[in-house]
């Protein structure tokens, strides 16, 4: 899944390190996260928008991650 | 008196230096035994580091796994099955294959000691799908 976890978290001058113990992780998550490869829970997902000072939505573009899902799906069926 | 961040680390603490003690009892009832002393001096260092562990607040911190080492513990776990199924299921279709044209009851016991590992495999997934089915 898209997100700006990396950019918003440069942009707060944050450190991989800081934002993991910030949110109770650690920072192997944190990278996870920024590589995409990783999705977090809803309370990580909560946790971490807090932090950041932004919304789920803006952190996890959802909007997008949706638009994007609802059209592989479409081409699945 | 210092704060016990872990509970478990000191149970395991005390229980090993329990069994230190009922190592020395024993020596001072049988005489001397090197296995014994060696188990006690073994029991007396690993009850030594639980105590350690358990009241150390970072390594309490450092041994609790995040979400994602969870993850990644149920996703090795369920992908290490699968390998350990298909693997069963591949040895016994090549030892059917092996009774067939030798007709060796020491293949035939082999081929069917892989379908009871197999046939446990799957009854002990039916009985955990039942139960998280019921709690999820």
């Amino acid at each position: 899944m898209r997100n700006r976890v990396r950019e918003l978290r440069t942009a707060a001058g944050w450190t991989q390190q800081q934002l993991a113990e910030a949110v109770h992780v650690s920072s192997r998550t944190i990278i996870s996260l920024e590589k995409g490869q990783y999705n977090p829970s809803l309370l990580l997902a909560y946790r971490m928008a807090l932090a950041l000072h932004t919304t789920m939505e803006e952190l996890y573009c959802l909007a997008e991650n949706k638009e994007l899902e609802d059209r592989a799906y479409e081409e699945d069926l | 008196m210092r704060k016990i961040y872990d509970r478990r680390a000191l149970a395991g603490g005390l229980a090993c230096f329990a069994l230190a003690a009922a190592c020395g009892v024993t020596m001072a009832v049988r005489g001397v035994s090197v296995k014994l002393a060696v188990g006690m001096v073994l029991m007396l260092a690993l009850g030594w580091a639980d105590l350690v562990r358990s009241a150390d607040r970072q390594m309490r911190q450092a041994a609790m796994p995040d979400e994602r080492d969870r993850a990644v513990s149920r996703e090795s776990a369920w992908r290490s099955y699968q390998l350990l199924v298909n693997g069963c299921l591949m040895g016994a279709v090549v030892l059917m294959i092996a009774y067939g044209v030798w007709r060796s009851p020491l293949v035939a016991a082999a081929f069917l000691t892989l379908c009871l590992v197999l046939l446990a495999a799957f009854v002990i997934l039916l009985a955990t799908n039942l139960y998280y089915e019921k709690r999820m």
